[in-house]
């Protein structure tokens, strides 16, 4: 079933130049139903990512730029009192739609910034009361800029946890570099790419990633490396229960990727920075970026035999 | 710890524990008094009532309570310790703890307890049926703390159901190891001494009236198997008291002392055989005449009749040997004779002159005898149940009156006849007869087949028995009798009245039914120590050496313990073989020069050998691919195919 995923992985990165690791994150968090946070400084392709993805799976799109004055209103849409009917009538925002890419989300109000999350954490939207569930599938990618820019909201670690992965794009390799310095850039591929999969397939192969088989040896490997994180000094505290369980989604969605029924260790290397890192807060003890720290963990956690 | 999940709060646990508690009190409540039934019965509902509406009961409510419950047995039974009031007592603190009983912990005690009050229902009570219903509330109680302990809670009663059964059967070869092997203490754990309800069987004096009471009730006094030969039935006197001590009107037991094995006459052997008695609140033991050496803890007094120091309230079990005395050249002691020619100085004067000039007239004591039996067979003494009630001179009424009765105004008449002329004579009181079980190959004794008959000495034969009851007609035996007394072959004797009892399928069910029952109580119930130590000497070792009982248990206890030991060894030691295969890999590849990380899983190492080592990659990629197959494409390493195992540790070897 995963062959279905190789077409759409090769017009991702069409589009997306050099990046294929990250593209191929990108659609291991949608097959594990969760939701994405890429941050990354402005113009590193963020938003043609998550429009590239959109196309490809043929959902239903929309975006929503986040600025310092946006409401909750705007997001989620608002009570407008109809002249014709004399009554109020529900106008549903850009939140009711199946991909929704939020970009540059912690220039935001935090007001504003939980009405998404909220929105993500229950599927559904309450406005005045009333209760409108949201899409199905419901896939937020949202874009930030590096929290020390000016002007910046962060996000609280409590919300960070809503995403399953946090990616960041990098700089191009020179290759590509040269490629999009001569202006052939992917964005024009953007256009054409058709959609190559309809929403019952996509049910279909997120039902098969579920299924994936995740052995006992695999979780004696998965509970070493939450020990660590746990009792690391680097960081102030450790990976939660809901961290873990995370993991074992993400890797079982990075296996299907890669052909297989079965999770390995080397899987959930793979998925765990994007998966990790932004759940876990440095401490006072730690030196170096979040990337090295996570890094140099994965080293020490040996491979139960 | 428990986890939050396992709180009693949980749907159905209290309902669970109320049909717990009612499970196990249920038999308890036919024998506690009425009015702690009453109490725990109103304390189930309550808590039923507070667990429905969510009512709390304050805790001072509840202490009133218990205080004046525990006052109530107090006054009830004067006192708090002892079976039934301890039973009492325990029973209303069972319903108060359910009571109160607020968390985990309360319910895990409840039911631990449950288990304890339990057994408490085998005091009363050893009967197959109640085994059964206690292995039933067992099951009950492992269920309901199998659903204390588990997320699921009270769902599935047969998944519960299966899993407790599971328990026990695991359970069974400790049961057994503990059940022949602990070491006992002389008669069952479960006899106790202050029961208030009295026990059926003979009593420790003869008035007119005493046995005919007794025939009527058909419950077992005690069932024989013999070993080798089997006298006939009619022969069967299963002798238990001697009296020899007569008021005029009842029969008591004269002075007697336990005797010294060299002042009894010699003997030789007739019969052996084993006695299961049932409980009888009495002290005296039955054995088939002539009693010689008495059986362990027990003595033989001078009266040819045994004794136990303790009273048996509960099964006991003993073997023994039917002798014949011979008594030739042996005189009676001055004191026996005196003893046993004792009459009251006064009263049934008709009889003692009747008896006298009958004496005159016969040759010898033996015509003398034989002539009373002949006026008994021949003249009109009828043998009934329902005979005249005298008031006074009974012997005379009895002889020379109304002349019907049972076997105690015969043999009382009797011995009266034989001391008025001069002839040491006593009423020896027991069982006589058996109805065979050939399921069992046992005989079993009724508590209707009590009998009387007689002693009278004669010299150089010693102690002869004499029944008179026997030399009735049995023409003039009451029908029903007759029919009873059939069982006790031909006792009236005389062949041209038949009584074949039809051997009919209830009959044949009745006896398969005792078979059971008498296996029950006889290996299992009155497993004791004498069984214990018969059971032992039978493997070699030797009675009374506790100390190797001790050996045998904790050697057995051990030995399953390392049998369960090794078996979950060799179930984790096969993990541990594909990590130490897995290991052995990882160190030939280090040896040839490759460099493994520890991060490394096998997918890694695999590709850094395609990658870089293409030798080594053809060699060892089948194994690392077998040891993923079994690490991590199967749930877990125990459930992995044992053929990929094998493979595997091939391949491994190969290398």
């Amino acid at each position: 079933m995963h062959n279905a995923l190789t077409p759409v992985l090769n017009q991702l990165n069409k589009v997306v130049l050099g990046k294929s690791h990250q593209v191929k994150l990108s659609v291991a968090c949608l097959l594990a139903k969760g939701h994405l946070l890429i941050e990354d400084l402005p113009g590193m392709g963020k938003t043609t990512l998550g429009q590239a993805i959109a196309r490809v799976f043929g959902l239903e799109f929309q975006r929503i730029q986040f600025t310092s004055d946006i409401l909750p209103a705007d997001i989620i849409g608002a009570n407008i009192y109809d002249k014709n009917d004399s009554q109020f009538k529900f106008h549903a925002g850009p939140i009711f739609s199946q991909l929704i890419l939020g970009d540059e989300i912690n220039r935001a109000t935090p007001k504003a910034q939980s009405a998404l999350l909220e929105a993500m954490e229950e599927g559904q939207v309450t406005v005045e009361g009333e209760t409108f569930p949201l899409p199905d599938p419901f896939f937020v990618i949202a874009t930030q800029n590096p929290s020390h820019q000016v002007g910046t909201y962060p996000l609280p670690e409590s919300q960070l946890d809503r995403f399953l992965f946090r990616l960041e794009l990098g700089y191009p390799d020179p290759s590509f570099e040269r490629v999009l310095l001569k202006g052939q850039s992917g964005r024009q591929n953007l256009h054409e790419i058709e959609p190559l999969l309809d929403l019952e397939k996509l049910a279909e192969i997120q039902s098969t990633v579920t299924k994936i088989t995740v052995s006992e040896h695999l979780l004696n490997y998965v509970i070493g490396l939450i020990k660590a994180t746990r009792q690391s000094p680097d960081f102030e505290h450790g990976l939660s229960p809901r961290g873990g369980l995370a993991l074992i989604a993400a890797a079982k969605a990075w296996a299907f990727l890669d052909g297989r029924d079965y999770v390995l260790p080397e899987d959930i290397q793979q998925i765990f920075i994007p998966t990790a890192a932004h759940r876990l807060e440095f401490s006072q003890k730690g030196s170096g970026s979040v990337h090295q720290l996570v890094d140099e963990l994965l080293e020490q956690v040996k491979v139960p035999s | 710890m428990q986890a939050p999940e396992l709180n009693i709060q949980r749907e159905g646990i209290i309902p669970m524990l109320i049909a717990i508690q009612a499970i196990v009190l249920f038999p308890l409540w036919f024998e506690i008094p009425v009015w702690i039934t009453g109490i725990t019965l109103l304390l189930l509902a309550t808590k039923w009532l507070t667990y429905k509406f969510e009512v709390k009961l304050p805790s001072w409510l509840v202490l009133i309570f218990v205080f004046s419950a525990l006052a109530g047995v107090f006054l009830y039974f004067r006192t708090i310790s002892g079976r039934d009031a301890g039973v009492g007592l325990i029973c209303l603190m069972y319903g108060f703890k359910l009571l109160e009983s607020k968390s985990y912990r309360d319910a895990a005690l409840t039911l631990f307890i449950s288990f304890f009050i339990m057994v408490m229902a085998f005091l009363f009570n050893q009967s197959i049926a109640m085994g059964l219903y206690l292995l039933v509330a067992m099951t009950a109680i492992l269920s309901g703390l199998v659903a204390l302990n588990s997320i699921q809670g009270v769902k599935g009663i047969k998944h519960l159901g299966r899993i407790s059964g599971v328990a026990l059967l695991q359970a069974l070869p400790i049961m057994l190891v503990l059940f022949f092997l602990f070491p006992r203490l002389p008669g069952p754990l479960w006899a106790m001494p202050d029961s208030s309800q009295g026990g059926t069987g003979i009593s420790d004096s003869m008035s007119p009236g005493d046995i005919g009471s007794l025939t009527t009730f058909d419950d077992p006094a005690f069932r024989v198997k013999f070993e080798g030969e089997i006298p006939s039935a009619s022969d069967m006197y299963w002798r238990g008291m001697v009296f020899s001590n007569y008021d005029g009107l009842t029969w008591r037991e004269g002075a007697r002392s336990p005797t010294r094995t060299a002042n009894i006459p010699s003997y030789e052997p007739l019969y052996s055989y084993r006695v299961q008695m049932e409980p009888n609140k009495s002290r005296w033991l039955f054995g088939l005449e002539q009693l010689a050496e008495s059986p362990k803890g027990t003595f033989l007094f001078n009266d040819f009749t045994w004794r136990r120091p303790q009273k048996i309230t509960s099964q006991f079990s003993y073997a023994a040997e039917a002798v014949r005395y011979e008594y030739q050249g042996v005189a009676l002691s001055e004191f026996h004779r005196r003893v046993n020619l004792q009459l009251p100085a006064t009263g049934n004067a008709e009889t003692r002159q009747w008896s006298q000039e009958l004496y005159n007239q016969s040759g010898s004591t033996n015509d003398f005898i034989q002539r009373i039996l002949n006026i008994i067979n021949q003249q009109e003494f009828r043998y009934t149940l329902t005979p005249e009630v005298l008031e006074d001179e009974v012997v005379d009424g009895f002889w020379l009156g109304t002349r019907e009765g049972f076997c105690e105004h015969y043999a009382g008449a009797f011995v009266f006849i034989m001391r008025a002329a001069g002839i040491p004579a006593r009423v020896v009181t027991g069982y006589q007869g058996g109805e065979y079980n050939p399921y069992g190959d046992f005989y079993l004794i009724r508590q209707s087949d009590a009998h009387a008959w007689t002693e009278v000495w004669i010299d150089n034969q010693g102690w002869v028995r004499i029944d008179p009851t026997a030399a009735i007609h049995p023409t003039r035996v009451e029908a029903d009798l007759r029919n009873r007394a059939n069982r006790r072959d031909d006792w009236f004797s005389d062949k041209t009245i038949g009584f074949d009892l039809p051997q009919d399928f209830l009959q044949k069910l009745r006896m398969r039914w005792d078979a059971v029952k008498s296996f029950w109580d006889d290996s299992l119930m009155s497993y004791g120590q004498e069984q214990q130590n018969d059971w032992l000497s039978k493997l070699g070792i030797r009675s009374n050496q506790w100390r190797y009982l001790g050996y045998a248990l904790v050697a057995t206890l051990l030995l399953s313990g390392l049998t369960l030991g090794f078996w979950l060894l060799r179930k984790s030691s096969r993990r541990d073989q594909i990590e130490k295969y897995y290991e052995l890999i990882k160190a030939k590849l280090v040896k040839f020069g490759v460099e493994i990380p520890d991060h490394f899983g096998p997918m890694a190492l695999l590709e850094l050998l395609s990658a870089e080592h293409t030798e080594l990659h053809k060699k060892f990629a089948t194994p690392i691919k077998y040891y993923i197959k079994i690490r991590y494409q199967t749930e877990s390493t125990h459930s992995a195919d044992n053929e990929w195992i094998k493979r595997f540790k091939a391949q491994v070897k190969k290398l």
